[in-house]
Protein backbone atom coordinates (compact mmCIF):
# COMPACT_ATOMS: atom_id res chain seq x y z
CA UNK A 1 0.00 0.00 0.00
CA UNK A 2 1.00 3.53 -0.50
CA UNK A 3 2.90 3.56 -3.75
CA UNK A 4 1.53 5.09 -6.90
CA UNK A 5 3.24 2.44 -9.01
CA UNK A 6 4.02 -1.07 -7.83
CA UNK A 7 5.76 -3.43 -10.25
CA UNK A 8 4.65 -6.59 -8.49
CA UNK A 9 1.01 -5.73 -9.10
CA UNK A 10 1.48 -5.94 -12.87
CA UNK A 11 2.04 -9.67 -12.64
CA UNK A 12 -0.64 -10.07 -10.03
CA UNK A 13 -3.19 -8.49 -12.36
CA UNK A 14 -2.00 -10.13 -15.58
CA UNK A 15 -3.90 -13.46 -15.25
CA UNK A 16 -7.25 -11.87 -14.50
CA UNK A 17 -6.85 -9.35 -17.30
CA UNK A 18 -5.87 -12.20 -19.60
CA UNK A 19 -9.10 -13.98 -18.69
CA UNK A 20 -11.09 -11.39 -20.70
CA UNK A 21 -9.08 -11.86 -23.86
CA UNK A 22 -11.92 -13.80 -25.51
CA UNK A 23 -14.09 -10.67 -25.63
CA UNK A 24 -11.33 -8.69 -27.36
CA UNK A 25 -10.71 -11.55 -29.77
CA UNK A 26 -14.44 -11.98 -30.44
CA UNK A 27 -14.67 -8.32 -31.42
CA UNK A 28 -11.61 -8.54 -33.65
CA UNK A 29 -12.45 -11.86 -35.34
CA UNK A 30 -16.14 -11.19 -35.95
CA UNK A 31 -15.55 -7.63 -37.15
CA UNK A 32 -12.77 -8.82 -39.46
CA UNK A 33 -14.75 -11.66 -41.05
CA UNK A 34 -18.05 -9.84 -41.56
CA UNK A 35 -16.21 -6.63 -42.33
CA UNK A 36 -14.24 -8.34 -45.08
CA UNK A 37 -17.37 -9.87 -46.65
CA UNK A 38 -19.22 -6.54 -46.56
CA UNK A 39 -16.07 -4.81 -47.73
CA UNK A 40 -15.84 -6.96 -50.84
CA UNK A 41 -19.39 -6.03 -51.84
CA UNK A 42 -18.83 -2.35 -51.17
CA UNK A 43 -15.55 -2.40 -53.09
CA UNK A 44 -17.16 -4.12 -56.09
CA UNK A 45 -20.06 -1.67 -56.04
CA UNK A 46 -17.53 1.16 -56.14
CA UNK A 47 -15.39 -0.37 -58.89
CA UNK A 48 -18.26 -1.32 -61.18
CA UNK A 49 -20.04 1.95 -60.33
CA UNK A 50 -23.35 0.31 -59.47
CA UNK A 51 -25.88 3.14 -59.64
CA UNK A 52 -27.04 4.63 -56.30
CA UNK A 53 -25.11 2.04 -54.24
CA UNK A 54 -21.87 3.61 -55.47
CA UNK A 55 -22.84 6.98 -54.01
CA UNK A 56 -24.14 5.48 -50.79
CA UNK A 57 -20.85 3.61 -50.46
CA UNK A 58 -18.84 6.79 -51.00
CA UNK A 59 -20.84 8.57 -48.29
CA UNK A 60 -20.60 5.64 -45.93
CA UNK A 61 -16.85 5.27 -46.32
CA UNK A 62 -16.10 8.95 -45.92
CA UNK A 63 -18.30 9.07 -42.82
CA UNK A 64 -16.58 6.11 -41.19
CA UNK A 65 -13.12 7.30 -42.10
CA UNK A 66 -13.85 10.86 -41.11
CA UNK A 67 -15.20 10.28 -37.60
CA UNK A 68 -13.53 8.87 -34.50
CA UNK A 69 -14.62 5.34 -33.64
CA UNK A 70 -15.85 6.45 -30.22
CA UNK A 71 -18.37 8.70 -31.97
CA UNK A 72 -19.50 5.78 -34.11
CA UNK A 73 -19.82 3.69 -30.97
CA UNK A 74 -22.13 6.27 -29.40
CA UNK A 75 -24.16 6.68 -32.60
CA UNK A 76 -24.79 2.95 -32.82
CA UNK A 77 -25.41 2.54 -29.08
CA UNK A 78 -27.67 5.56 -28.54
CA UNK A 79 -28.77 6.58 -32.02
CA UNK A 80 -29.55 3.32 -33.80
CA UNK A 81 -32.23 2.23 -31.28
CA UNK A 82 -33.94 5.63 -31.68
CA UNK A 83 -34.15 5.14 -35.44
CA UNK A 84 -35.32 1.54 -35.19
CA UNK A 85 -37.97 2.40 -32.60
CA UNK A 86 -39.55 4.57 -35.29
CA UNK A 87 -40.26 1.46 -37.34
CA UNK A 88 -41.38 -0.54 -34.34
CA UNK A 89 -38.24 -2.48 -33.46
CA UNK A 90 -36.99 -2.01 -29.93
CA UNK A 91 -33.35 -2.94 -29.53
CA UNK A 92 -32.68 -0.36 -26.84
CA UNK A 93 -32.12 -2.97 -24.16
CA UNK A 94 -30.06 -5.38 -26.20
CA UNK A 95 -26.84 -6.66 -24.74
CA UNK A 96 -24.13 -4.01 -25.03
CA UNK A 97 -21.73 -6.36 -26.71
CA UNK A 98 -24.06 -6.52 -29.73
CA UNK A 99 -23.82 -2.76 -30.24
CA UNK A 100 -20.06 -2.96 -29.95
CA UNK A 101 -19.87 -5.77 -32.50
CA UNK A 102 -22.11 -3.90 -34.94
CA UNK A 103 -19.99 -0.75 -34.65
CA UNK A 104 -16.67 -2.45 -35.16
CA UNK A 105 -18.04 -4.49 -38.06
CA UNK A 106 -19.36 -1.41 -39.83
CA UNK A 107 -16.10 0.38 -39.17
CA UNK A 108 -13.96 -2.47 -40.45
CA UNK A 109 -16.15 -2.93 -43.53
CA UNK A 110 -15.45 0.63 -44.67
CA UNK A 111 -11.70 0.34 -44.24
CA UNK A 112 -11.59 -3.09 -45.87
CA UNK A 113 -13.66 -1.81 -48.79
CA UNK A 114 -11.08 0.88 -49.50
CA UNK A 115 -8.17 -1.53 -49.13
CA UNK A 116 -9.79 -4.05 -51.46
CA UNK A 117 -10.82 -1.40 -53.98
CA UNK A 118 -7.28 -0.13 -54.11
CA UNK A 119 -5.92 -3.62 -54.53
CA UNK A 120 -8.36 -4.59 -57.27
CA UNK A 121 -7.90 -1.41 -59.31
CA UNK A 122 -4.13 -1.72 -59.04
CA UNK A 123 -4.18 -4.92 -61.11
CA UNK A 124 -3.38 -3.65 -64.59
CA UNK A 125 -6.30 -3.36 -67.01
CA UNK A 126 -4.31 -5.42 -69.51
CA UNK A 127 -5.01 -8.42 -67.33
CA UNK A 128 -8.77 -8.19 -67.60
CA UNK A 129 -8.59 -7.24 -71.29
CA UNK A 130 -6.55 -10.36 -71.92
CA UNK A 131 -9.09 -12.41 -69.98
CA UNK A 132 -11.99 -10.98 -71.99
CA UNK A 133 -10.12 -11.61 -75.23
CA UNK A 134 -10.02 -15.34 -74.62
CA UNK A 135 -13.74 -15.34 -74.02
CA UNK A 136 -14.02 -15.13 -70.25
CA UNK A 137 -17.09 -13.45 -68.79
CA UNK A 138 -16.75 -10.50 -66.45
CA UNK A 139 -17.21 -12.71 -63.40
CA UNK A 140 -14.72 -15.32 -64.64
CA UNK A 141 -12.16 -12.64 -65.35
CA UNK A 142 -12.59 -11.21 -61.90
CA UNK A 143 -12.63 -14.50 -60.07
CA UNK A 144 -9.83 -16.27 -61.95
CA UNK A 145 -7.50 -13.46 -63.00
CA UNK A 146 -8.00 -10.26 -61.02
CA UNK A 147 -8.92 -11.49 -57.54
CA UNK A 148 -5.92 -13.79 -57.01
CA UNK A 149 -3.55 -10.95 -57.89
CA UNK A 150 -5.47 -8.42 -55.80
CA UNK A 151 -5.35 -10.61 -52.69
CA UNK A 152 -1.57 -10.50 -52.65
CA UNK A 153 -1.62 -6.72 -52.92
CA UNK A 154 -4.32 -6.27 -50.29
CA UNK A 155 -2.92 -8.59 -47.63
CA UNK A 156 -0.39 -6.25 -45.99
CA UNK A 157 -2.97 -3.49 -45.62
CA UNK A 158 -5.57 -5.93 -44.30
CA UNK A 159 -3.06 -6.99 -41.69
CA UNK A 160 -2.43 -3.40 -40.63
CA UNK A 161 -6.17 -2.81 -40.37
CA UNK A 162 -6.68 -5.83 -38.15
CA UNK A 163 -3.89 -4.76 -35.82
CA UNK A 164 -5.36 -1.29 -35.50
CA UNK A 165 -8.81 -2.83 -34.97
CA UNK A 166 -7.28 -4.71 -32.06
CA UNK A 167 -6.19 -1.47 -30.43
CA UNK A 168 -9.50 0.25 -31.22
CA UNK A 169 -11.44 -2.54 -29.51
CA UNK A 170 -10.22 -1.15 -26.19
CA UNK A 171 -12.85 1.61 -26.42
CA UNK A 172 -15.61 -0.90 -25.76
CA UNK A 173 -15.28 -0.37 -22.01
CA UNK A 174 -16.75 3.12 -22.24
CA UNK A 175 -20.07 1.37 -22.80
CA UNK A 176 -19.33 -1.13 -20.05
CA UNK A 177 -18.27 -4.17 -22.07
CA UNK A 178 -15.47 -5.85 -20.17
CA UNK A 179 -12.70 -6.77 -22.56
CA UNK A 180 -8.96 -6.74 -21.82
CA UNK A 181 -8.85 -2.98 -21.39
CA UNK A 182 -12.13 -3.00 -19.49
CA UNK A 183 -10.80 -5.55 -17.04
CA UNK A 184 -7.65 -3.47 -16.55
CA UNK A 185 -9.76 -0.44 -15.68
CA UNK A 186 -12.15 -2.43 -13.49
CA UNK A 187 -9.24 -3.80 -11.48
CA UNK A 188 -7.75 -0.34 -11.41
CA UNK A 189 -10.79 1.22 -9.82
CA UNK A 190 -11.31 -1.72 -7.48
CA UNK A 191 -7.79 -1.58 -6.09
CA UNK A 192 -7.18 2.10 -6.90
CA UNK A 193 -4.03 1.02 -8.72
CA UNK A 194 -4.74 1.86 -12.34
CA UNK A 195 -1.33 2.30 -13.89
CA UNK A 196 -0.27 -1.28 -13.16
CA UNK A 197 -3.40 -2.59 -14.87
CA UNK A 198 -2.71 -0.44 -17.92
CA UNK A 199 0.84 -1.77 -18.15
CA UNK A 200 -0.45 -5.35 -17.90
CA UNK A 201 -2.96 -4.59 -20.69
CA UNK A 202 -0.16 -3.06 -22.75
CA UNK A 203 1.85 -6.29 -22.44
CA UNK A 204 -1.13 -8.32 -23.66
CA UNK A 205 -1.80 -5.96 -26.57
CA UNK A 206 1.84 -5.98 -27.65
CA UNK A 207 2.00 -9.77 -27.63
CA UNK A 208 -1.27 -10.02 -29.56
CA UNK A 209 -0.14 -7.47 -32.13
CA UNK A 210 3.17 -9.23 -32.69
CA UNK A 211 1.36 -12.55 -33.04
CA UNK A 212 -1.03 -11.05 -35.61
CA UNK A 213 1.86 -9.54 -37.57
CA UNK A 214 3.67 -12.88 -37.59
CA UNK A 215 0.56 -14.73 -38.77
CA UNK A 216 0.12 -12.22 -41.55
CA UNK A 217 3.70 -12.39 -42.74
CA UNK A 218 3.38 -16.19 -42.95
CA UNK A 219 0.12 -15.92 -44.89
CA UNK A 220 1.64 -13.31 -47.19
CA UNK A 221 4.64 -15.48 -47.95
CA UNK A 222 2.40 -18.41 -48.69
CA UNK A 223 0.15 -16.43 -51.01
CA UNK A 224 3.12 -14.98 -52.88
CA UNK A 225 4.89 -18.34 -53.35
CA UNK A 226 1.61 -19.91 -54.44
CA UNK A 227 1.22 -17.21 -57.02
CA UNK A 228 4.79 -17.64 -58.28
CA UNK A 229 4.30 -21.41 -58.60
CA UNK A 230 0.98 -20.78 -60.31
CA UNK A 231 2.55 -18.34 -62.75
CA UNK A 232 5.32 -20.65 -63.77
CA UNK A 233 2.91 -23.43 -64.48
CA UNK B 1 -17.97 -25.88 -56.14
CA UNK B 2 -15.22 -24.80 -53.80
CA UNK B 3 -16.61 -21.30 -54.06
CA UNK B 4 -20.00 -22.35 -52.71
CA UNK B 5 -18.35 -24.16 -49.83
CA UNK B 6 -16.37 -21.08 -48.86
CA UNK B 7 -19.51 -18.95 -48.94
CA UNK B 8 -21.29 -21.61 -46.90
CA UNK B 9 -18.58 -21.58 -44.24
CA UNK B 10 -18.60 -17.80 -44.00
CA UNK B 11 -22.37 -17.55 -43.66
CA UNK B 12 -22.18 -20.34 -41.08
CA UNK B 13 -19.70 -18.38 -39.00
CA UNK B 14 -21.78 -15.22 -39.24
CA UNK B 15 -24.95 -17.04 -38.25
CA UNK B 16 -23.42 -18.74 -35.24
CA UNK B 17 -22.00 -15.40 -34.17
CA UNK B 18 -25.38 -13.71 -34.44
CA UNK B 19 -27.12 -16.61 -32.71
CA UNK B 20 -24.61 -16.68 -29.87
CA UNK B 21 -24.84 -12.98 -29.13
CA UNK B 22 -28.59 -12.99 -29.79
CA UNK B 23 -29.23 -15.81 -27.34
CA UNK B 24 -27.09 -14.14 -24.73
CA UNK B 25 -29.30 -11.09 -24.68
CA UNK B 26 -32.58 -12.96 -24.92
CA UNK B 27 -31.99 -15.01 -21.85
CA UNK B 28 -31.30 -11.92 -19.77
CA UNK B 29 -34.30 -9.91 -20.87
CA UNK B 30 -36.96 -12.57 -20.38
CA UNK B 31 -38.82 -11.95 -17.16
CA UNK B 32 -39.80 -14.90 -15.04
CA UNK B 33 -42.94 -13.41 -13.58
CA UNK B 34 -45.29 -11.06 -15.40
CA UNK B 35 -46.30 -9.30 -12.15
CA UNK B 36 -42.71 -8.37 -11.40
CA UNK B 37 -41.57 -5.32 -13.29
CA UNK B 38 -38.03 -5.40 -14.53
CA UNK B 39 -36.03 -2.28 -13.68
CA UNK B 40 -32.63 -1.61 -15.18
CA UNK B 41 -30.31 0.23 -12.82
CA UNK B 42 -27.46 2.09 -14.47
CA UNK B 43 -24.37 2.63 -12.41
CA UNK B 44 -20.67 3.27 -12.84
CA UNK B 45 -17.85 0.81 -13.15
CA UNK B 46 -14.96 2.68 -11.65
CA UNK B 47 -15.86 4.54 -8.47
CA UNK B 48 -14.79 2.56 -5.48
CA UNK B 49 -16.31 2.21 -2.88
CA UNK B 50 -19.61 3.47 -4.31
CA UNK B 51 -19.91 1.57 -7.55
CA UNK B 52 -17.26 -0.59 -9.13
CA UNK B 53 -16.76 -4.12 -10.41
CA UNK B 54 -15.69 -6.85 -8.02
CA UNK B 55 -13.42 -9.83 -8.74
CA UNK B 56 -16.17 -11.56 -10.72
CA UNK B 57 -16.92 -8.40 -12.67
CA UNK B 58 -20.29 -7.99 -11.05
CA UNK B 59 -21.31 -4.57 -9.76
CA UNK B 60 -20.41 -3.88 -6.15
CA UNK B 61 -20.15 -0.97 -3.75
CA UNK B 62 -22.23 1.23 -1.50
CA UNK B 63 -24.75 2.41 -4.10
CA UNK B 64 -25.17 -1.12 -5.41
CA UNK B 65 -25.70 -2.62 -1.94
CA UNK B 66 -28.32 0.00 -1.11
CA UNK B 67 -30.18 -0.72 -4.32
CA UNK B 68 -30.01 -4.48 -3.69
CA UNK B 69 -31.59 -3.90 -0.30
CA UNK B 70 -34.27 -1.68 -1.87
CA UNK B 71 -34.95 -4.43 -4.40
CA UNK B 72 -35.51 -6.87 -1.52
CA UNK B 73 -38.00 -4.49 0.07
CA UNK B 74 -39.94 -3.93 -3.16
CA UNK B 75 -41.28 -7.29 -4.32
CA UNK B 76 -43.07 -5.70 -7.28
CA UNK B 77 -39.76 -4.85 -8.95
CA UNK B 78 -36.76 -6.82 -10.03
CA UNK B 79 -33.55 -4.82 -10.38
CA UNK B 80 -30.90 -5.59 -12.93
CA UNK B 81 -27.61 -3.73 -12.91
CA UNK B 82 -25.86 -2.31 -15.92
CA UNK B 83 -22.51 -0.65 -15.61
CA UNK B 84 -20.76 1.85 -17.83
CA UNK B 85 -18.42 4.78 -17.49
CA UNK B 86 -19.68 7.58 -15.26
CA UNK B 87 -20.23 10.06 -18.06
CA UNK B 88 -22.44 7.59 -19.93
CA UNK B 89 -24.80 6.78 -17.07
CA UNK B 90 -27.03 9.84 -17.38
CA UNK B 91 -26.83 9.63 -21.16
CA UNK B 92 -28.24 6.11 -20.87
CA UNK B 93 -31.08 7.49 -18.76
CA UNK B 94 -31.77 10.03 -21.53
CA UNK B 95 -31.90 7.24 -24.08
CA UNK B 96 -34.20 5.20 -21.82
CA UNK B 97 -31.68 2.39 -21.68
CA UNK B 98 -31.90 2.44 -17.90
CA UNK B 99 -34.64 3.33 -15.40
CA UNK B 100 -32.57 4.40 -12.39
CA UNK B 101 -29.23 6.19 -12.43
CA UNK B 102 -27.09 5.60 -9.34
CA UNK B 103 -23.67 7.19 -9.11
CA UNK B 104 -23.51 9.41 -6.04
CA UNK B 105 -25.52 12.07 -7.83
CA UNK B 106 -25.72 15.38 -6.08
CA UNK B 107 -28.35 17.94 -6.87
CA UNK B 108 -27.71 20.80 -9.20
CA UNK B 109 -30.26 22.99 -10.98
CA UNK B 110 -29.31 21.80 -14.45
CA UNK B 111 -29.84 18.17 -13.58
CA UNK B 112 -32.99 18.89 -11.58
CA UNK B 113 -34.59 20.49 -14.60
CA UNK B 114 -33.96 17.46 -16.75
CA UNK B 115 -34.45 14.48 -14.46
CA UNK B 116 -36.57 13.35 -11.58
CA UNK B 117 -34.62 13.25 -8.33
CA UNK B 118 -35.41 10.92 -5.48
CA UNK B 119 -36.55 12.79 -2.40
CA UNK B 120 -34.41 10.77 -0.01
CA UNK B 121 -30.67 11.36 -0.07
CA UNK B 122 -28.71 8.34 1.05
CA UNK B 123 -25.22 9.61 1.79
CA UNK B 124 -23.51 12.88 2.55
CA UNK B 125 -21.69 14.19 -0.45
CA UNK B 126 -20.33 17.51 0.73
CA UNK B 127 -17.32 18.66 -1.21
CA UNK B 128 -14.26 20.34 0.27
CA UNK B 129 -11.06 21.63 -1.23
CA UNK B 130 -8.17 19.19 -0.99
CA UNK B 131 -4.57 20.23 -1.64
CA UNK B 132 -1.08 18.79 -1.45
CA UNK B 133 -0.02 18.21 2.15
CA UNK B 134 1.59 21.21 3.76
CA UNK B 135 0.16 23.80 1.42
CA UNK B 136 -1.35 26.76 3.23
CA UNK B 137 -1.97 29.25 0.43
CA UNK B 138 -5.42 27.89 -0.43
CA UNK B 139 -8.29 28.24 2.00
CA UNK B 140 -11.31 28.99 -0.15
CA UNK B 141 -12.35 28.97 -3.77
CA UNK B 142 -11.33 32.63 -4.02
CA UNK B 143 -7.73 31.68 -3.22
CA UNK B 144 -7.78 29.51 -6.33
CA UNK B 145 -7.96 32.50 -8.68
CA UNK B 146 -5.15 32.19 -11.17
CA UNK B 147 -4.54 28.62 -10.03
CA UNK B 148 -5.90 25.32 -11.30
CA UNK B 149 -8.30 22.70 -10.00
CA UNK B 150 -8.97 19.14 -11.08
CA UNK B 151 -12.60 18.29 -11.81
CA UNK B 152 -14.28 15.16 -13.14
CA UNK B 153 -15.94 15.26 -16.48
CA UNK B 154 -19.72 15.33 -16.14
CA UNK B 155 -19.46 15.43 -12.37
CA UNK B 156 -20.84 17.91 -9.93
CA UNK B 157 -17.38 19.27 -9.11
CA UNK B 158 -17.07 20.30 -12.75
CA UNK B 159 -20.52 21.89 -12.67
CA UNK B 160 -19.77 23.83 -9.48
CA UNK B 161 -16.50 25.18 -10.80
CA UNK B 162 -18.01 26.08 -14.16
CA UNK B 163 -20.70 28.07 -12.34
CA UNK B 164 -18.04 29.72 -10.19
CA UNK B 165 -16.05 30.62 -13.25
CA UNK B 166 -19.08 32.12 -14.95
CA UNK B 167 -19.50 34.50 -12.06
CA UNK B 168 -15.82 35.20 -11.71
CA UNK B 169 -14.74 35.66 -15.29
CA UNK B 170 -12.96 32.30 -15.67
CA UNK B 171 -10.61 33.01 -12.80
CA UNK B 172 -9.82 29.36 -12.04
CA UNK B 173 -8.25 27.05 -14.57
CA UNK B 174 -10.22 23.80 -14.79
CA UNK B 175 -8.38 20.59 -15.54
CA UNK B 176 -10.79 17.88 -16.61
CA UNK B 177 -10.03 14.28 -15.77
CA UNK B 178 -11.90 11.06 -15.43
CA UNK B 179 -9.34 8.89 -13.71
CA UNK B 180 -8.99 8.99 -9.92
CA UNK B 181 -5.35 7.96 -9.85
CA UNK B 182 -4.29 10.54 -12.42
CA UNK B 183 -6.28 13.30 -10.73
CA UNK B 184 -4.71 12.42 -7.39
CA UNK B 185 -1.25 12.30 -8.90
CA UNK B 186 -1.78 15.66 -10.58
CA UNK B 187 -2.48 17.35 -7.27
CA UNK B 188 0.18 15.40 -5.35
CA UNK B 189 2.91 16.41 -7.80
CA UNK B 190 1.73 20.00 -8.06
CA UNK B 191 0.73 19.88 -11.73
CA UNK B 192 -2.70 20.95 -10.51
CA UNK B 193 -3.23 23.03 -7.39
CA UNK B 194 -6.37 21.55 -5.86
CA UNK B 195 -9.27 19.13 -6.19
CA UNK B 196 -12.77 18.93 -4.72
CA UNK B 197 -13.36 15.75 -2.75
CA UNK B 198 -15.67 14.33 -0.13
CA UNK B 199 -14.31 13.19 3.20
CA UNK B 200 -14.70 9.53 2.39
CA UNK B 201 -13.11 9.95 -1.03
CA UNK B 202 -10.07 11.68 0.41
CA UNK B 203 -9.58 9.09 3.16
CA UNK B 204 -9.80 6.25 0.68
CA UNK B 205 -7.42 7.76 -1.84
CA UNK B 206 -4.90 8.70 0.81
CA UNK B 207 -4.90 5.11 1.97
CA UNK B 208 -4.29 3.81 -1.54
CA UNK B 209 -1.79 6.32 -2.86
CA UNK B 210 0.25 7.20 0.16
CA UNK B 211 -1.22 10.06 2.17
CA UNK B 212 -0.18 12.93 -0.05
CA UNK B 213 -3.25 15.18 0.09
CA UNK B 214 -5.22 16.86 2.85
CA UNK B 215 -8.17 19.19 3.14
CA UNK B 216 -7.09 22.81 2.94
CA UNK B 217 -6.61 24.17 6.46
CA UNK B 218 -9.62 26.01 7.91
CA UNK B 219 -11.49 25.59 4.65
CA UNK B 220 -15.27 25.59 4.54
CA UNK B 221 -17.42 23.03 2.82
CA UNK B 222 -17.78 24.22 -0.77
CA UNK B 223 -21.06 22.51 -1.47
CA UNK B 224 -23.37 20.71 0.90
CA UNK B 225 -25.38 17.99 -0.72
CA UNK B 226 -26.55 14.46 -0.35
CA UNK B 227 -26.33 11.86 -3.05
CA UNK B 228 -29.60 10.87 -4.68
CA UNK B 229 -30.89 8.34 -7.16
CA UNK B 230 -32.10 9.82 -10.42
CA UNK B 231 -35.12 8.71 -12.44
CA UNK B 232 -36.76 9.50 -15.72
CA UNK B 233 -39.41 12.22 -15.35
CA UNK B 234 -42.12 9.81 -16.48
CA UNK B 235 -41.24 7.33 -13.77
CA UNK B 236 -42.93 9.00 -10.80
CA UNK B 237 -44.28 5.76 -9.36
CA UNK B 238 -40.87 4.08 -9.29
CA UNK B 239 -39.32 7.12 -7.60
CA UNK B 240 -41.97 7.08 -4.86
CA UNK B 241 -41.54 3.37 -4.25
CA UNK B 242 -37.75 3.63 -4.07
CA UNK B 243 -37.99 6.62 -1.74
CA UNK B 244 -40.36 4.69 0.51
CA UNK B 245 -37.90 1.82 0.77
CA UNK B 246 -34.99 4.21 1.36
CA UNK B 247 -36.93 5.92 4.15
CA UNK B 248 -37.57 2.63 5.90
CA UNK B 249 -33.86 1.75 5.55
CA UNK B 250 -32.90 5.04 7.13
CA UNK B 251 -35.34 4.51 9.97
CA UNK B 252 -34.15 1.03 10.87
CA UNK B 253 -30.46 1.92 10.59
CA UNK B 254 -29.65 -0.23 7.55
CA UNK B 255 -28.02 2.63 5.69
CA UNK B 256 -25.78 3.63 8.58
CA UNK B 257 -24.74 -0.01 8.89
CA UNK B 258 -23.96 -0.26 5.17
CA UNK B 259 -22.00 2.99 5.36
CA UNK B 260 -19.90 1.68 8.24
CA UNK B 261 -19.36 -1.67 6.53
CA UNK B 262 -18.47 -0.38 3.09
CA UNK B 263 -17.28 3.20 3.52
CA UNK B 264 -15.58 2.56 6.85
CA UNK B 265 -17.50 5.16 8.81
CA UNK B 266 -20.91 6.75 9.11
CA UNK B 267 -21.00 9.20 6.23
CA UNK B 268 -24.77 9.50 6.08
CA UNK B 269 -25.04 12.85 7.83
CA UNK B 270 -23.40 16.05 6.74
CA UNK B 271 -21.03 17.78 9.14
Amino acid sequence: MGKLFDFKLIFEYLPSILSRIHITLLIVVLATIIGLVLGIFIALARIYKVPIINYLAIMYISFIRGTPIIVQLFIVYYGLPEILIGIGININRWDKLNFVLVTYTLNTAAFMAEVLRGAITSVSTGQSEAAYSIGMTRWQAFYRIIAPQAVGIALPSIGINIVSLLQDSSLAFTLGVIDVMGQAQAIGSRTLHKFEGYVAAAIIFIILSIALEKIFSIVEKKVITDKLVGDSR
Amino acid sequence: MKKIRVIGIITGIIFTGVMLTGCGSNSTTSTSNSNVKKIIVGTGNSYKPYCYLDENNSPAGFDVEILKEIDKRLPQYEFEFQTSEFKNVLLSLDAKKIDIAAHEYEKNPEREEKYLYGKEGYVDYSLKIAVKKGRTDIKSLDDLKGKSISVSQGGNSAYLMEQYNKKNNNAVKLVYGSDDAIQYDDVATGRVDAILLTKSDLNLRNKAYGDKLEFAKDSQVVNVSYAYFIFDKENKQLQEDVDGALKSMKDDGTIVKLSKDILGDDYTKSE
